[in-house]
């Protein structure tokens, strides 16, 4: 009889599948249920109930504040705190927008706005992490788990700014002379380090250049324009695969030969193509497509 | 024929595998700058004889000496522009401190150029947020797992884990270490990760 009701209670306990919410972490890792991505841990409700003690709870920074970036439309001095707006944003989908703002760096061809206020808010959140990490109990399962995502989460982040880095330093004469005319309504593609760190690239390749070779050379040759000769240019038409996130109407796509000529399209949502970079390129800025 | 030395060192790059830096050429450099200076003497000496004795049938070879002035420029350029981003790829890959070996192999203004670039790659990173910043060139690679088996290749002494414990490095000593400690050991090649 109480074996049969073992059974039983095993049986349904696996069919259920991944925890429920609320359910303490103690059950999670007793009988046969599956570990649910550890992304959702950081938003489940009621984890303070835990019977594990207050520990886990302390492991989770419910809400993050990030103030979204508002374009100065006077500079009467005024206090613009009661302009900016606050954005809250749940860990899970501060680490969601990381993850679309990764993707889409990597498959772009050109440098892409510059996600400051996403990387800021999370180091901050993986400081938070690793103080209470710290003060949390030695030997813990979830010590190790809370861990391996903190790994993860530094892997994507590091991943980000190193693509960032890397076609900063390809197109640096590009971007730079992009930085200097001031455009309307558009935010920058170079956070302020990234800036002073392409210029101190500029000026530590040229000086290299110039003393090596160019000081020896002819009067006349002393000059390389690196902007239209000696650096190549983003390659805006590659090919890139992308999924539309809403829905888009009436784009343009302009013919590559002489032959054809243009079309519009409509682009529906949840649907993938691959497409110009240069058709799109707007969409991507605005995060009504993704790049996959 | 002119600029045959300018090819032999975009060859010499070309041929070199991806990723390692040959001896700089600064043979080659030099005897390229002399043929630019003497292409130059002669075409100013043949566009002063054009300009006063107006003997206009020197004036293709003045235009081909100027390109072959500009060929030999764009091909050093090159050659010292590629020798740079190979030496980038170096800093990626061995850290701060290059290995002895490859550091014969740079020119002194390579030196200057590649410590200026480590400087402002700390302090671009120590920027990133928080009191340290964040150290882009580790985590090169997706972490599988937070603890890694590794094989000591060389004696390196005297090792600090986190919680206060101390390894001791002999050469085929293994031991089982936190992964993001590792990792800059095993790239400068002191640790062997063993899979299995």
């Amino acid at each position: 009889m109480g074996g049969g009701n073992l059974v039983r209670r095993a049986r349904e306990r696996s069919r259920r599948g991944s925890a429920r919410p609320g359910e303490p972490w103690g059950r999670l890792f007793r009988g046969r249920v599956l570990l649910p991505k550890l992304r959702c841990f950081l938003t489940l409700p009621r984890l303070a109930a835990c019977p594990l003690g207050c520990a886990s709870a302390a492991l989770v920074p419910r809400y993050l504040v990030s103030e979204k970036m508002t374009e100065e439309l006077d500079h009467t001095g005024q206090d613009s705190d009661a302009d900016s707006e606050e954005v809250v944003l749940t860990p899970a989908e501060l680490i969601e927008k990381l993850e679309q703002a990764w993707m889409n760096e990597k498959f772009a061809p050109e440098l892409l706005e510059s996600k400051s206020e996403i990387v800021e808010c999370v180091m901050e959140q993986l400081d938070h992490m690793e103080e209470n990490l710290r003060r949390a109990k030695k030997g813990d399962l979830k010590v190790s788990i809370h861990r391996m995502e903190m790994e993860r989460i530094r892997y994507v982040l590091s991943s980000y700014l190193r693509c960032r880095l890397m076609k900063i330093e390809k197109f640096f004469p590009h971007i730079l002379e992009k930085e200097k005319t001031p455009r309307e309504g558009e935010l920058s593609s170079l956070s302020p380090e990234e800036l002073i760190f392409a210029k101190q690239y500029m000026a530590n390749t040229e000086t290299y250049l110039k003393n090596v070779a160019l000081k020896h050379m002819p009067p006349n040759l002393q000059v390389v324009d690196l902007l239209r000769s000696a650096v190549p240019k983003p390659d805006l038409d590659s090919y890139v695969f992308l999924r539309v996130k809403e829905r888009q109407e009436n784009i343009l796509v302009e013919p590559e030969t002489d032959e054809q000529r243009d079309y519009v399209i409509d682009l529906e949502e949840g649907s993938q193509h691959l497409i110009r970079y240069k058709t799109i390129a707007p969409l991507v800025a605005s995060g009504a497509v993704q790049l996959i | 024929m002119f600029c045959e030395k300018a090819m032999e060192l975009v060859r010499e790059l070309h041929r070199a595998p991806e990723g390692q830096l040959p001896a700089f050429n600064e043979d080659g450099l030099r005897q390229v700058l002399e043929e630019m200076k003497a292409l130059y003497e002669q075409n100013q000496s043949d566009v002063n004889e054009v300009k006063s004795g107006g003997r206009s049938d020197l004036i293709p070879t003045i235009k081909f000496r100027h390109c072959s002035l500009l060929r030999n420029r764009r091909c050093a350029v090159a050659y010292l522009y590629d020798r740079l981003l190979r030496i980038r790829a170096l800093r990626w890959e061995y850290g701060s401190v290059l290995p002895n070996a490859l550091r014969f192999h740079m020119s002194a203004e390579e030196v200057e150029w590649f410590n200026h670039y480590k400087k402002s790659l700390a302090t671009y990173m120590r920027s990133l947020g928080g009191d340290e910043g964040l150290d882009i060139t580790q985590d090169m690679k997706p972490p599988k797992s937070l603890y890694i088996e590794v094989r000591c290749l060389k004696d390196y002494g005297e090792f600090e884990v986190d919680d206060g414990t101390s390894v001791l490095l002999k050469k085929n000593s293994q031991h089982f270490l936190p992964r993001w400690k590792c990792e800059q050991l095993v790239r400068q090649g002191v640790l062997e990760h063993v899979l299995s």
